[in-house]
């Protein structure tokens, strides 16, 4: 199934529902709101209605189940707002509409929609209005979202800078780990402590593990450093890493997925202390999961 | 520059081996300092959903065991000027490591050393290939 981009601007297919005293029931019951202007005709009266009125939030409710509906599957919504601006009397037809405003590409490849919806009465009175904001994720498609994923981590392009400071603890538990003995230049593998990656500073590609194919496996393929220097004990780097090969390869274990960025680490004087350079591979099983549909 | 010993052992000598074994511990230790938290490397359930038949030791682990082998032979004063380690097989927690290496080339007036490093599981397989160049002296 493809499921295209919503564009923008653009009305969504209206619905009509009358209200009946039914739905009031039921929704008094699930919502747990008894107040009886919504069922009892006298107290409603009594309070200056006309009729039983709609409960603002039922309005709310099937707004919002219509957006699932106008949106498409590919569509999660994340905040929805109603303002409530006149009563509706049970038994009269209200009208459920809305409108994509704007379609905002996102940097990890997903769109940003942003709608504005509302119920209207036979008289065409505005009687909810309301915003929506919700993430569109384009299909996978066929095989893994290449495209997006080299949107996701600017190939070729500065993905972020972040500065570290070498603390003496930080290069003793390091070489403690690695079963070494500490000294004030750090582990020729120290490099991979300052990686933005692997702690999380940097996460642009999140989208890779809900991904609808079973993961059979993943990590590093390869770590390269190159020094003009070693790492020292009082070092403040900053690490500037930037994505230069996105690729897939058919492999024993399922559709390998490759992603190799380098890491450029400055010190506080800006020289260059060094480049590293790290392959990692994920791989999925895809055709089991055509299985599986 | 380059110390008497590893002239004297000469391109193609077999640096003394190491065996390294981890234990969980480790490995938690390791992803604490190098701030790696893939769960991989220490929930066993994760990584058995990732396709794995257990926890598995950090690549980057194994590539600083074969590192440190490279460097304590070269002895005092040596430092990578560069080191890189492929991945081609994954090692289970508590497994049996051995690390090995030889001399791939010496530059006595540049007052470089190069390695070839490698792990091998206990039935010979080899886990992990790496190359590093070792300069003596002082460094920038």
């Amino acid at each position: 199934m493809t499921t295209a981009v919503p564009q923008a601007p653009q009305d969504f297919e209206e619905c009509t529902v009358e209200p009946s005293t039914e739905h009031l029931l039921r929704w008094a019951a699930a919502a747990e709101d008894f107040s009886p202007i919504h069922f009892d005709a006298q107290v409603a009266k009594a309070r200056g209605f006309q009729d039983p009125v709609v409960h603002g939030p039922w309005k709310a409710a099937v707004l919002r189940r219509l957006l699932g509906r106008w949106l498409g599957p590919n569509a999660t919504v994340r905040s929805m707002s109603a303002r409530y601006l006149r009563p509706d009397p049970v038994g009269r037809a209200l009208r459920f509409g809305g409108s994509l405003v704007s379609t905002t590409s996102m940097p990890d490849g997903a769109y940003e929609l942003r709608c504005a919806v509302w119920v209207r009465d036979e008289d065409d009175r505005v009687s909810v209005d309301g915003d929506c904001t919700a993430v569109f994720a384009p299909d996978p498609g066929e095989g893994l979202p290449l495209d997006r994923l080299r949107a996701a981590v600017k190939l070729g392009e500065d993905a972020g800078s972040f500065t570290y400071r070498v603390e003496s603890n930080d290069v003793v538990a390091f070489a403690k780990a690695i079963g070494a003995i500490p000294a004030a230049d750090a582990p020729a593998t120290f490099f991979a402590a300052l990686d933005p990656v692997e702690r999380r500073d940097l996460d642009l590609d999140g989208f890779l593990h809900e991904l609808p194919f079973p993961m059979t496996g993943g990590g590093n393929a390869f770590n390269e450093v190159v020094y003009e220097r070693p790492i020292r004990v009082g070092d403040v780097i900053t690490v500037t890493t930037r994505y230069t090969e996105v690729y897939e390869k058919k492999g024993s274990r399922g559709t390998l997925l490759f992603r190799v960025r380098v890491n450029e680490m400055r010190d506080a004087t800006g020289a260059l202390v060094a480049i590293s350079r790290c392959g990692h591979v994920l791989s999925y099983r895809i055709d089991a999961a055509e299985v599986q549909k | 520059m380059i110390p008497e010993h590893v002239t004297a052992a000469g391109v193609g000598h077999e640096l003394p081996a190491r065996v390294r074994v981890t234990t969980a511990a480790q490995l938690v230790r390791y992803a604490g300092a190098a701030q790696d938290f893939s769960g991989i490397h220490f929930d066993v359930d994760y990584a058995r959903r990732r396709g794995f038949d257990g926890v598995i030791v950090h690549g980057l682990l194994k590539a600083a065991f074969l590192a440190e082998l490279g460097q304590d032979w070269a002895g005092a004063g040596a430092w990578y000027r560069s080191f890189g380690a492929r991945y081609t097989g994954t090692d289970l927690v508590g497994a049996p490591i051995v690390c090995r290496g030889r001399v791939a080339s010496l530059d006595p007036a540049g007052g470089q050393i190069g390695l070839e490093l490698w792990t091998e599981n206990v039935e010979g397989r080899t886990t992990t290939t790496a190359t590093g160049i070792i300069e003596i002296g002082e460094s920038a």
